[in-house]
């Protein structure tokens, strides 16, 4: 290493050049890249605004050729209803999931997290290998519908997805770091496992649960996948999967915007749907700087602590 | 030493001496251990209905045994369930390559950005994708993909060349899918990677400027260097998830579309349809079984592989 020094001030020179080189085709490619993330949100963005026939002779453009609010005046009327009733699925099945995963996903790490109870060991491997091994879609499937019979009921939506093991492992290595000497101080006291749980390990563990909270809530406003297999009646329809209606089914969307209209009127299919979609990004762009925070910084704990 | 001889003598006294101080712990665990029974182990004893001529009346424990008599049907009609094996483990190979690759790029590049502005709002941006759903996606992209009005076919007519039919020809959705699954993850793993490399111990760096390193150098032979090991772990266990494959994504970006099949039905899709009664019942449960223990042999075997690989990374 030290032999290198000698000679290094008159190359200095030149690779100060090479640096800045180097740095600026990284700002270049990840500026690029940020707006490759952004762009396609501003194309639904633009689209919607846009007149149909414009868009139909013209083509997809960020800008608006022809700006209309056609689209939205549709979405926010005729479909209105609709997308207000598919919200509101969206958002109980995301609230109660989420509380109940929580309660369930904490319950357990707990449990887990507890040195002196022998029956761990197993409970780890019995949550553990079903990450591994799986029956498939189709045993689970068939179960769900003809033996549990899930179809068209509200808790379909929340049931098959409220464990997920990785988020309560990751609660009971959350659980873990809490020192003993609390729950020992308790147990001195008199207090049984309930309670140490509810009064000291639930508050002490509160960024992991939020963090934790956070993944639950996102899988819960995204799916659509639940309701893909188990909810055929229209007002149980959770927003992703109306949207994927929407989006799959050209007949499902003329037939929503006549539903309230009572007669034929051409729907302006492509703008409609970018609407739609623009409709359904709004919260999560909303809340989206709030929540970024803890799920980058929880992402990297669960990452880290493997 | 007393505490250890009291809960020896509490476990030789059973099943009850335990229930009475570990009840309320077992009261805790229990919502969970259905949960997982139901949903997961349950339907592994569904697997059975490989073995049965399955109806629906009888439902899957009451069908009759046909023994291997569906698998003769499945190597008959091997051809669409190979396919589906095939589609799957290119594109898995396809996303973990170029999306590591891509994740990691970023991540590095990030990390040499020193103006916080720069670097704040452009891995917002990045991330944003990641909080979409597949539908959302799936949705733009076809403004995006389409014959007539397009982005990528207006600037091909703009600049005077022909228009690509994206949704009728299957070749490029090898291409579309792996670049799909870049747009929505590669900047959100880059997250985590960046963590990683603003971990690293400075003093590598430092010495390294004393000696005139340049900032390519530095990248070359310090931050790759300390990331393979983490790199490498996740190739080797993405290993073990190269049969599964992710139906909301296909569904949403080709809507299942048969014209597309030969490079996108992948085994979760194939099942999928057969499920729904679009496709082979027979099969789908065939492909279903073979992809539950493959993937498991797999799994193992990656697993295995990476403990070999890092001594300090263990299963349980």
């Amino acid at each position: 290493m030290n032999q290198i020094k000698v000679g290094t001030s008159v190359r200095k020179k030149k690779k100060i050049g090479s640096n800045q080189i180097l740095l600026f085709v990284f700002h270049a490619i990840v500026i690029l890249f940020a707006i490759m993330c952004l762009y396609p949100l501003l194309l639904a963005i633009g689209v919607s605004f846009t007149d149909e026939t414009f868009v139909i002779k013209n083509g997809y453009r960020v800008i608006p050729g022809e700006f209309s609010l056609a689209a939205y005046k549709i979405v926010l009327g005729s479909l209105g209803k609709n997308i207000m009733n598919a919200y509101s699925v969206t958002i109980m099945v995301t609230v109660l999931g989420t509380l109940f995963s929580l309660l369930v996903s904490s319950a357990m790490a707990y449990v887990l997290s507890i040195k002196e109870f022998r029956p761990r060991g197993f409970l780890n491997l019995f949550l553990y290998i079903p990450m591994i091994f799986s029956a498939g879609l189709l045993p689970w499937y068939i179960m769900c519908t003809k033996y549990y019979h899930l179809t068209n009921h509200f808790y379909a939506l929340i049931l098959p997805a409220t464990l997920n093991v990785f988020n309560v492992f990751l609660l009971r290595n959350f659980f873990n770091s809490i020192p003993d000497e609390m729950a020992e101080a308790a147990k001195i006291d008199g207090a049984g496992y309930l309670k140490i749980f509810s009064i000291i390990y639930l508050p002490l563990g509160k960024v992991g649960l939020v963090t934790v909270g956070m993944f639950y809530a996102l899988s819960y406003w995204n799916d659509y996948y639940l309701a893909l297999m188990f909810v055929t009646e229209q007002k149980l329809y959770p927003l992703q999967y109306y949207l994927y209606n929407m989006l799959a089914n050209v007949q499902f969307m003329a037939t929503q915007a006549n539903q309230s209209l009572g007669y034929n009127i051409s729907v302006p299919l492509e703008t409609t749907k970018m609407a739609t979609i623009c409709i359904t990004i709004g919260p999560i762009l909303l809340l989206y700087p709030f929540a970024q925070k803890y799920f980058t910084k929880g992402v990297i704990v669960g990452a880290v602590k493997g | 030493m007393e505490t250890i001889k009291v809960k020896r003598n509490t476990k030789k006294n059973s099943l009850y001496g335990h229930l009475k101080k570990y009840g309320s712990l077992w009261l805790l665990a229990l919502p969970a251990i259905i949960l997982i029974v139901m949903f997961s182990y349950i339907p592994m004893s569904g697997l059975v209905i490989v073995f049965k001529k399955y109806n629906f009346k009888d439902g899957i424990f009451g069908s009759p045994w046909v023994g291997l008599e569906n698998f003769k049907f499945f190597f008959f009609n091997f051809e669409t369930a190979w396919r589906a094996t095939k589609n799957t483990i290119i594109l898995n190979v396809l996303y973990t390559v170029f999306g590591t690759t891509a994740a990691v790029a970023l991540a590095i590049m990030f990390n040499e950005i020193k103006n916080k502005k720069v670097l704040k709002v452009t891995q917002s941006l990045s991330i944003i994708p990641y909080f979409l759903s597949w539908v959302i996606a799936g949705g733009i992209l076809s403004a995006i993909l389409d014959y007539d009005g397009g982005t990528i076919n207006s600037v091909l007519t703009f600049f005077g060349m022909e228009k690509i039919d994206f949704y009728n020809e299957p070749s490029y959705w090898r291409v579309i899918l792996p670049i799909a699954n870049i747009w929505k993850g590669a900047g959100y793993s880059a997250i985590i990677y960046f963590a990683t490399i603003t971990g690293f111990d400075t003093s590598y760096y430092e010495s390294a400027e004393v000696d005139g390193a340049t900032m390519w150098q530095k990248i070359r032979f310090i931050t790759i260097p300390l990331l393979k090991p983490t790199v490498i772990i996740l190739f080797l266990l993405s290993v073990g998830k190269m049969l599964s494959g992710d139906l909301t994504m296909l569904m949403s970006l080709t809507n299942l579309s048969p014209t597309l099949m030969k490079t996108t039905d992948i085994i979760d899709t194939f099942v999928y349809r057969s499920v729904m009664g679009m496709g082979d019942f027979t099969m789908g449960s065939a492909i279903g079984l073979y992809q539950s223990v493959f993937g498991f042999i797999l799994v193992l075997f990656s697993n295995w592989i990476a403990g070999k690989f890092d001594k300090d990374y263990k299963l349980f």
